[in-house]
């Protein structure tokens, strides 16, 4: 089991800030690890990676390319090169739309859900917009909070080229059947886009086991630097597929008329990438690691029970998401009725200094499908407590007296 | 829970709770209709105008305590002004009025202010 207090003390911020941090889901804090690593960086090495003829770029380059090895195995990859690094998982979604488009002899229709966090829509949507090679269509959710299987299987064909969805949904919190999702569209010969950035920092994952064509998350949501994301493609799509941006260290030959590409990854990391974040990224998996990602699970989904139970018996809350008993991600959006989700969320945060998220979560289609206006959620991580659920509640419960009245 | 100070200033929150001018007046001389995209608080500000002053003001809509509470305190603000005065009304004298309001939370304060702004530049 996590021993939450001995995680605590590995966090700067929770000892130099007076702070119950429950928004995890956007964002996660650093470890000291981490820091370290970040500094180690710019302290002991500070050289450019694959250019420099010296000792000291030679050592920054096997560091740097150690974390992607890492990021691998981590994701149960066949091969490093399948590891691209990006600025974030919203990148990796871009890179991959933009590359579809430019891959020229690609036409068809893009299926996404309902549920997609902005970031694997608007790609998507640039894409559609005033071409006459692509469409794009939304699976529906149902009133459970869940993927209607049935109506993705009625707009599935062979003309589907692309499906993209959440692993899990960043306000909802379902868990999408991902091998479910993944088979069918194989089945229709299309390509599959997993947004893992609420999945990877909760729950053990191996892509060759389902088998997707991409997937992409943040390090930022999983106690890594900010500034990095990775997006994994199968080898022999990534080979084919033309890359969006141009600049140094992606080709392998340029003149005037023509240019060869470097071979994937680096194809797709033009200009000089975040090398220190790459670098103090391998740390944060071995810290991850560390803690065990099943054990990390477990904690949080343990947090997020109780904080459904407790909210649950608050007669004016409301919960969005799966029923109880059915499986859900670190996270739980809900509204006060009476209050507004951006007071409750100031309220939070003048009474018990309580951090949480308060609005559309970047997933405006989705709060039109629920009939919302907007939301409030808690996201769980590994420095949390149930204490810090319980204060949350309690929270909750003296926000509504102060700014709702009581029922 | 340690012993905090209260959320909100006690007069918005009044406002929020017993809005002033909340509804619709028969016939505007400008209606306008703000969003706000981030939380989908959404305020109509409709003016009448006896030659240049603001004779009538009404709000409506739905929103946060500070939009609503910010729409209340304005409409107040506004009535008998000229169009010349009101235009002049700037965020800053709006937020002097409410107790100075988290300032993450301004997007929320000017959703009325915003409305009143357009509609005055349609004069």
């Amino acid at each position: 089991m996590l021993n939450v207090k001995d995680v605590k003390r590995d966090f700067p911020v929770l000892k130099n800030r007076d702070v119950i941090y429950l928004d995890n889901a956007a964002t996660t804090l650093t470890p000291e690890p981490v820091i370290q690593s970040l500094s180690d960086y710019y302290e002991n090495l500070g050289a450019s990676v694959h250019r420099g003829i010296y000792h000291l770029a030679d050592e920054t380059t096997e560091k740097y390319e150690s974390s992607r090895n890492r990021v691998a195995d981590f994701i149960g990859a066949d091969s490093p090169d399948e590891i691209v690094f990006t600025k974030n998982c919203t990148e990796g979604l871009n890179i991959i739309a933009y590359s579809l488009h430019l891959w020229s002899d690609m036409e068809g229709k893009i299926l996404v859900t309902e549920m997609d966090h902005h970031s694997n829509i608007l790609p998507w949507k640039f894409m559609v917009d005033g071409s006459e090679r692509f469409e794009l269509e939304y699976v529906d959710v149902t009133k459970d909070g869940v993927l209607d299987i049935e109506d993705y299987k009625s707009k599935l064909s062979s003309e589907t080229v692309a499906v993209g969805f959440p692993g899990i949904s960043n306000v909802l919190g379902t868990v999408n059947p991902v091998e479910k999702i993944t088979d069918l569209a194989h089945e229709n010969d299309a390509l599959v886009i997993m947004d893992g950035a609420q999945w990877l920092p909760h729950r053990p994952f191996d892509i060759l086991e389902h088998d997707l064509d991409f997937l992409t998350f943040s390090a930022h949501k999983m106690l890594g630097p900010t500034g990095l994301g990775v997006l994994y493609g199968k080898k022999e799509l990534l080979n084919r597929m033309p890359p969006p941006f141009g600049g140094g260290e992606m080709v392998l030959n340029v003149t005037r008329g023509e240019v060869k590409w470097s071979d994937p990854p680096q194809k797709f990391e033009p200009g000089t990438t975040p090398i220190a974040q790459i670098v103090a990224f391998g740390s944060t998996l071995k810290y991850l690691e560390g803690l065990e990602i099943a054990e990390i699970e477990e904690h949080v989904n343990g947090l997020t029970r109780r904080a459904v139970n407790r909210l649950s018996g608050i007669p004016y809350v409301n919960i969005y998401g799966p029923r109880e008993g059915e499986p859900r991600g670190g996270l739980v959006s809900f509204n006060v009725e009476g209050i507004h989700p951006h007071d409750l969320a100031t309220a939070l945060d003048s009474l018990d200094n309580i951090a949480i998220r308060a609005g559309l979560h970047c997933a405006q289609p989705l709060h039109e499908v629920m009939g919302l206006n907007s939301s409030a959620r808690v996201s769980f991580y590994v420095y949390n407590a149930s204490e810090d659920v319980d204060r949350f509640i309690d929270a909750v419960k003296e926000a509504k007296k102060i700014l709702g009245g009581e029922k | 829970m340690k012993d905090k100070p209260k959320i909100y200033n006690q007069d918005v929150l009044h406002h929020y709770q017993n809005p002033y001018n909340k509804g619709k007046l028969d016939d505007p001389d400008f209606s306008v209709t703000e969003e706000n995209p981030n939380c989908g608080d959404r305020i109509t500000l409709q003016l009448k105008l006896k030659g240049d002053e603001i004779s009538k003001v009404k709000f409506d809509g739905h929103g946060c305590v500070l939009s609503i509470g910010a729409a209340s305190i304005l409409t107040q603000m506004v009535r008998g002004l000229s169009v010349g005065e009101a235009s002049e009304l700037t965020l800053d004298d709006l937020v002097d009025n409410m107790g100075n309001p988290p300032k993450m939370r301004r997007n929320c304060v000017s959703l009325s202010l915003d409305a009143l702004k357009d509609a005055l530049s349609e004069w």
